[in-house]
Protein backbone atom coordinates (compact mmCIF):
# COMPACT_ATOMS: atom_id res chain seq x y z
CA UNK A 1 0.00 0.00 0.00
CA UNK A 2 2.63 2.54 1.16
CA UNK A 3 4.89 2.04 -2.32
CA UNK A 4 1.86 2.14 -4.48
CA UNK A 5 1.11 5.48 -2.72
CA UNK A 6 4.71 6.65 -3.31
CA UNK A 7 4.09 5.56 -7.03
CA UNK A 8 1.01 7.53 -7.30
CA UNK A 9 2.88 10.36 -5.90
CA UNK A 10 6.15 10.55 -7.42
CA UNK A 11 4.89 9.07 -10.89
CA UNK A 12 1.65 11.08 -11.06
CA UNK A 13 1.45 14.25 -8.87
CA UNK A 14 5.36 15.18 -8.96
CA UNK A 15 6.11 13.94 -12.44
CA UNK A 16 2.77 14.86 -14.06
CA UNK A 17 0.69 17.14 -12.24
CA UNK A 18 2.97 19.70 -10.48
CA UNK A 19 4.69 20.99 -13.91
CA UNK A 20 1.33 21.52 -15.89
CA UNK A 21 -0.04 23.51 -12.39
CA UNK A 22 3.60 25.41 -12.83
CA UNK A 23 3.04 25.81 -16.51
CA UNK A 24 -0.36 27.34 -15.07
CA UNK A 25 1.52 30.19 -12.83
CA UNK A 26 3.58 30.92 -15.33
CA UNK A 27 0.22 31.75 -17.87
CA UNK A 28 -1.37 33.30 -14.57
CA UNK A 29 2.00 35.22 -14.67
CA UNK A 30 1.78 36.72 -18.12
CA UNK A 31 -1.76 37.62 -17.59
CA UNK A 32 -1.29 39.34 -14.33
CA UNK A 33 1.21 40.91 -15.95
CA UNK A 34 -1.18 42.35 -18.70
CA UNK A 35 -3.87 43.06 -16.26
CA UNK A 36 -1.18 45.71 -14.68
CA UNK A 37 -0.94 43.55 -11.57
CA UNK A 38 2.00 42.27 -9.85
CA UNK A 39 3.35 39.21 -11.77
CA UNK A 40 5.85 37.95 -9.34
CA UNK A 41 3.52 36.01 -6.85
CA UNK A 42 2.64 33.29 -9.41
CA UNK A 43 6.40 33.32 -10.95
CA UNK A 44 7.95 32.75 -7.53
CA UNK A 45 5.15 29.99 -6.89
CA UNK A 46 5.89 28.36 -10.84
CA UNK A 47 9.22 28.34 -9.46
CA UNK A 48 8.20 26.20 -6.51
CA UNK A 49 6.61 24.34 -7.78
CA UNK A 50 9.49 23.32 -10.15
CA UNK A 51 12.05 22.85 -8.07
CA UNK A 52 9.85 20.71 -5.94
CA UNK A 53 11.46 17.57 -6.14
CA UNK A 54 14.70 18.74 -4.62
CA UNK A 55 12.52 21.21 -2.44
CA UNK A 56 10.77 18.13 -0.88
CA UNK A 57 14.99 16.23 -0.49
CA UNK A 58 15.88 19.44 1.03
CA UNK A 59 12.99 18.94 3.98
CA UNK A 60 13.79 15.28 3.96
CA UNK A 61 17.59 16.18 5.14
CA UNK A 62 16.35 18.33 7.74
CA UNK A 63 14.55 15.81 9.70
CA UNK A 64 16.31 14.08 12.15
CA UNK A 65 14.00 11.80 13.36
CA UNK A 66 14.13 12.63 16.90
CA UNK A 67 11.56 14.26 19.72
CA UNK A 68 12.72 17.74 18.73
CA UNK A 69 12.82 16.98 14.30
CA UNK A 70 9.56 19.78 14.25
CA UNK A 71 12.00 22.55 15.83
CA UNK A 72 15.07 21.33 13.91
CA UNK A 73 12.47 21.53 10.81
CA UNK A 74 11.76 25.29 11.50
CA UNK A 75 14.64 25.85 12.59
CA UNK A 76 16.63 25.01 9.43
CA UNK A 77 13.50 26.24 7.36
CA UNK A 78 13.96 29.81 8.95
CA UNK A 79 17.69 29.44 8.46
CA UNK A 80 17.20 29.10 4.85
CA UNK A 81 14.73 31.33 4.25
CA UNK A 82 16.79 34.35 6.12
CA UNK A 83 20.04 32.86 4.60
CA UNK A 84 19.44 31.33 1.28
CA UNK A 85 16.09 33.09 -0.26
CA UNK A 86 15.86 36.97 1.54
CA UNK A 87 19.33 37.69 0.03
CA UNK A 88 18.34 36.67 -3.34
CA UNK A 89 14.87 38.81 -2.34
CA UNK A 90 16.71 41.72 -1.75
CA UNK A 91 18.34 41.99 -5.49
CA UNK A 92 14.88 41.42 -6.72
CA UNK A 93 13.83 44.47 -4.87
CA UNK A 94 16.64 46.74 -5.85
CA UNK A 95 14.95 45.37 -9.49
CA UNK A 96 11.37 46.47 -7.91
CA UNK A 97 12.90 49.62 -7.00
CA UNK A 98 14.47 51.13 -10.26
CA UNK A 99 11.26 49.89 -11.97
CA UNK A 100 9.14 52.02 -9.71
CA UNK A 101 11.72 54.92 -9.69
CA UNK A 102 11.09 54.83 -13.61
CA UNK A 103 7.62 54.54 -13.22
CA UNK A 104 6.81 57.24 -10.82
CA UNK A 105 5.73 55.03 -8.20
CA UNK A 106 7.19 54.55 -4.73
CA UNK A 107 10.47 52.98 -4.61
CA UNK A 108 12.82 53.96 -1.19
CA UNK A 109 10.72 51.91 0.68
CA UNK A 110 11.66 49.13 -1.51
CA UNK A 111 15.39 49.89 -0.84
CA UNK A 112 14.95 49.88 2.87
CA UNK A 113 13.08 46.45 2.42
CA UNK A 114 16.02 45.37 0.70
CA UNK A 115 17.97 46.65 3.45
CA UNK A 116 15.68 44.79 5.89
CA UNK A 117 15.81 41.39 3.82
CA UNK A 118 19.99 41.04 3.76
CA UNK A 119 19.74 41.90 7.67
CA UNK A 120 16.67 39.73 9.12
CA UNK A 121 18.40 38.08 11.83
CA UNK A 122 20.14 41.45 12.86
CA UNK A 123 16.30 42.52 12.91
CA UNK A 124 15.32 39.38 14.61
CA UNK A 125 18.07 39.81 17.48
CA UNK A 126 16.97 43.79 17.93
CA UNK A 127 13.60 42.46 18.59
CA UNK A 128 14.71 39.70 21.37
CA UNK A 129 16.41 42.83 22.73
CA UNK A 130 13.49 44.73 22.79
CA UNK A 131 11.29 42.28 24.36
CA UNK A 132 14.34 41.07 26.92
CA UNK B 1 17.87 22.80 -9.21
CA UNK B 2 16.47 24.16 -5.77
CA UNK B 3 14.10 26.67 -4.85
CA UNK B 4 17.03 28.85 -3.69
CA UNK B 5 19.23 28.81 -6.42
CA UNK B 6 15.97 29.57 -9.31
CA UNK B 7 14.83 32.42 -7.03
CA UNK B 8 18.70 33.73 -7.00
CA UNK B 9 18.41 32.86 -10.87
CA UNK B 10 15.05 34.89 -11.23
CA UNK B 11 16.99 37.93 -9.37
CA UNK B 12 19.74 37.58 -11.71
CA UNK B 13 17.90 37.37 -14.85
CA UNK B 14 15.49 40.43 -13.97
CA UNK B 15 18.76 42.52 -13.05
CA UNK B 16 21.81 41.45 -15.08
CA UNK B 17 19.73 40.74 -18.15
CA UNK B 18 16.38 42.29 -18.97
CA UNK B 19 17.35 45.77 -16.57
CA UNK B 20 20.15 46.54 -19.00
CA UNK B 21 18.14 45.98 -21.98
CA UNK B 22 15.13 48.03 -20.58
CA UNK B 23 18.16 50.65 -20.10
CA UNK B 24 17.96 51.46 -23.82
CA UNK B 25 13.94 51.88 -24.15
CA UNK B 26 14.30 54.36 -21.07
CA UNK B 27 16.91 56.12 -22.83
CA UNK B 28 14.83 55.85 -25.63
CA UNK B 29 11.81 57.36 -24.02
CA UNK B 30 13.76 60.09 -22.59
CA UNK B 31 15.22 61.74 -25.45
CA UNK B 32 11.10 60.99 -26.88
CA UNK B 33 9.79 63.00 -23.59
CA UNK B 34 12.96 65.53 -24.07
CA UNK B 35 11.78 66.78 -27.31
CA UNK B 36 8.13 66.98 -26.59
CA UNK B 37 9.05 69.13 -23.41
CA UNK B 38 7.90 67.18 -20.68
CA UNK B 39 9.99 65.87 -17.75
CA UNK B 40 12.75 63.24 -19.06
CA UNK B 41 15.03 63.16 -16.00
CA UNK B 42 13.40 60.12 -14.56
CA UNK B 43 13.32 58.38 -17.30
CA UNK B 44 17.43 59.08 -18.15
CA UNK B 45 18.20 58.30 -14.42
CA UNK B 46 16.35 55.42 -14.63
CA UNK B 47 18.27 54.18 -17.62
CA UNK B 48 21.09 54.49 -15.55
CA UNK B 49 19.90 52.59 -12.03
CA UNK B 50 18.74 49.64 -14.94
CA UNK B 51 22.50 49.23 -15.59
CA UNK B 52 23.52 49.26 -12.01
CA UNK B 53 20.69 46.86 -10.28
CA UNK B 54 24.09 44.66 -9.26
CA UNK B 55 25.80 47.30 -8.56
CA UNK B 56 22.91 48.99 -5.98
CA UNK B 57 22.75 45.31 -4.47
CA UNK B 58 26.33 45.11 -3.84
CA UNK B 59 26.31 48.78 -2.24
CA UNK B 60 23.43 47.76 0.06
CA UNK B 61 25.29 44.10 1.04
CA UNK B 62 28.27 46.46 1.77
CA UNK B 63 25.84 48.75 3.99
CA UNK B 64 24.69 45.66 5.61
CA UNK B 65 28.26 44.12 6.07
CA UNK B 66 29.69 47.05 7.70
CA UNK B 67 26.73 46.83 9.88
CA UNK B 68 27.35 43.20 11.11
CA UNK B 69 24.25 41.55 9.19
CA UNK B 70 23.31 39.28 12.29
CA UNK B 71 23.74 42.11 15.23
CA UNK B 72 20.89 43.79 16.92
CA UNK B 73 21.88 46.97 15.23
CA UNK B 74 22.55 46.23 11.89
CA UNK B 75 19.29 47.36 10.64
CA UNK B 76 20.20 50.83 12.02
CA UNK B 77 24.05 50.81 11.11
CA UNK B 78 23.32 50.07 7.92
CA UNK B 79 20.31 52.54 7.40
CA UNK B 80 23.09 55.20 9.01
CA UNK B 81 25.44 54.24 6.68
CA UNK B 82 23.26 54.49 3.37
CA UNK B 83 22.82 58.26 4.90
CA UNK B 84 26.24 59.13 5.14
CA UNK B 85 26.38 57.64 1.87
CA UNK B 86 23.77 60.19 0.67
CA UNK B 87 25.24 62.92 2.89
CA UNK B 88 29.25 62.13 1.91
CA UNK B 89 29.08 60.95 -1.70
CA UNK B 90 26.00 61.54 -3.57
CA UNK B 91 25.41 65.11 -1.96
CA UNK B 92 29.32 66.27 -3.05
CA UNK B 93 28.41 65.36 -6.48
CA UNK B 94 24.79 67.22 -6.37
CA UNK B 95 26.58 70.26 -5.53
CA UNK B 96 29.08 70.00 -8.74
CA UNK B 97 26.11 69.74 -10.75
CA UNK B 98 24.68 72.77 -8.94
CA UNK B 99 28.34 74.61 -9.30
CA UNK B 100 28.13 73.96 -13.30
CA UNK B 101 24.86 75.19 -13.17
CA UNK B 102 25.59 78.17 -11.54
CA UNK B 103 28.55 78.45 -14.19
CA UNK B 104 25.77 78.34 -16.96
CA UNK B 105 23.69 80.58 -15.98
CA UNK B 106 26.28 83.40 -15.11
CA UNK B 107 27.89 82.92 -19.27
CA UNK B 108 24.22 83.74 -20.30
CA UNK B 109 23.11 79.98 -20.90
CA UNK B 110 19.75 80.52 -19.66
CA UNK B 111 18.92 84.21 -20.61
CA UNK B 112 20.76 84.83 -23.77
CA UNK B 113 21.27 81.54 -25.35
CA UNK B 114 17.99 79.40 -23.99
CA UNK B 115 18.13 75.17 -24.12
CA UNK B 116 14.42 75.57 -23.78
CA UNK B 117 13.51 77.26 -27.16
CA UNK B 118 12.24 74.87 -29.18
CA UNK B 119 14.55 74.58 -31.99
CA UNK B 120 17.53 73.90 -29.63
CA UNK B 121 15.23 71.25 -27.96
CA UNK B 122 14.32 69.59 -31.24
CA UNK B 123 17.68 69.94 -32.49
CA UNK B 124 19.24 68.03 -29.50
CA UNK B 125 16.16 66.06 -29.63
CA UNK B 126 17.45 64.89 -32.64
CA UNK B 127 20.92 64.41 -32.40
CA UNK B 128 19.73 62.08 -29.25
CA UNK B 129 17.39 59.87 -31.15
CA UNK B 130 20.35 59.07 -33.83
CA UNK B 131 22.60 58.15 -30.97
CA UNK B 132 21.14 56.14 -28.51
CA UNK B 133 22.87 52.97 -29.07
CA UNK B 134 25.55 55.66 -28.25
CA UNK B 135 24.08 56.77 -24.75
CA UNK B 136 23.67 53.18 -23.71
CA UNK B 137 27.45 52.48 -24.76
CA UNK B 138 28.42 55.39 -23.21
CA UNK B 139 26.35 54.64 -19.72
CA UNK B 140 27.49 51.41 -19.82
CA UNK B 141 30.86 52.16 -20.38
CA UNK B 142 30.81 54.81 -17.16
CA UNK B 143 28.90 52.17 -15.17
CA UNK B 144 31.67 49.00 -16.09
CA UNK B 145 34.52 51.65 -14.64
CA UNK B 146 32.96 52.60 -11.59
CA UNK B 147 34.16 51.68 -8.58
CA UNK B 148 32.13 49.65 -5.80
CA UNK B 149 32.33 50.43 -2.54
Amino acid sequence: MESVFKNFVNQIIVAKLVPVIAGYFVLKATLDTAAGENPLPSIIAALFLMTLSATMQLFQGWNSGGQYATTDMLGSLWNYIVGQIMPAAAGLACVGAVVNFVRHRPWTRLVFSAIGFLCVTGLLKLFQAMAA
Amino acid sequence: MSLDGAVVNLASWAGNVMMPTMAGAFFAGAVYRYSKGGQFEQLLYGGFASLMCSGILRALEGFVQNAGPTSADGYWTAVMNLVNWVANVILPIFALTQLAAMAMHMGGVVSEIYPGSTWIRKFIAAIGALMVSGIVRFAESMVTQAHGI
